[in-house]
């Protein structure tokens, strides 16, 4: 096989950057919050926070530079709404590493029960 | 944080047959899926490519520390 490596390439950076959008405890709880669906504005989501607007916004642009939320805009303000696709593809990707992990058991035990 | 992934597995095989099989680097390589330029030998480099389906242009490339069996718990 000689796989598409450019390809290759640019999913490994684009799942590198969705695990470190999510490796924060504060846009774990953004996901948290938005992830029923709902758009929220900035001040709802900073809503019994110790953080203020500025830093839940610097927080809410990770997420949405690695695609797990975008911004829409309603009026003057900005709504964020959460997009379960990246989540999707690191489950799917997680379950591939993990099912690659059982195979690799079974082989052997295959081989020497024969 | 460990960069270890430790599983178990019972094999209904006798201990001689499994030994064979983890040690003997032709045997070692069907189930593994790598293609060993020669035998495993302790404190030596053990090189070779990849025969899993998919990835034959990753090469392998792994230091034989030791080959021991432990006796049971």
């Amino acid at each position: 096989m000689s796989s598409n490596l450019p390809k290759r390439r640019a999913e490994l950076k684009v799942r590198a950057s969705v695990f470190a959008a999510l490796g924060d405890e504060t846009r774990l709880t953004l996901i948290g919050n938005l992830s029923n669906g709902r758009p929220r504005s900035i001040s709802r989501l900073a809503e019994g926070s110790t953080l203020t607007r500025q830093a839940i916004t610097k927080h809410l642009r990770v997420l949405e530079g690695a695609g797990i939320v975008r911004s829409v805009r309603v009026g003057r303000e900005s709504l964020f709404e959460f997009r379960p696709e990246p989540l999707k593809e690191l489950g799917s990707y997680l379950d591939r590493v993990s099912v690659q992990r059982e195979h690799a058991l079974t082989r052997p035990k295959s081989f020497v029960e024969n | 944080m460990s960069n270890s992934i430790e599983k178990r597995i019972e094999l209904k095989a006798p201990v001689s047959r499994v030994w064979r099989a983890l040690t003997d680097h032709r045997e070692f390589g069907e189930w593994f899926r790598v293609q060993l330029d020669a035998p495993f030998e302790p404190g030596q480099v053990s090189r070779g490519h990849i025969t899993y389906p998919g990835y034959e242009h990753v090469r392998w490339e792994a230091t034989v520390q030791k080959m021991e069996s432990i006796p049971n718990e």
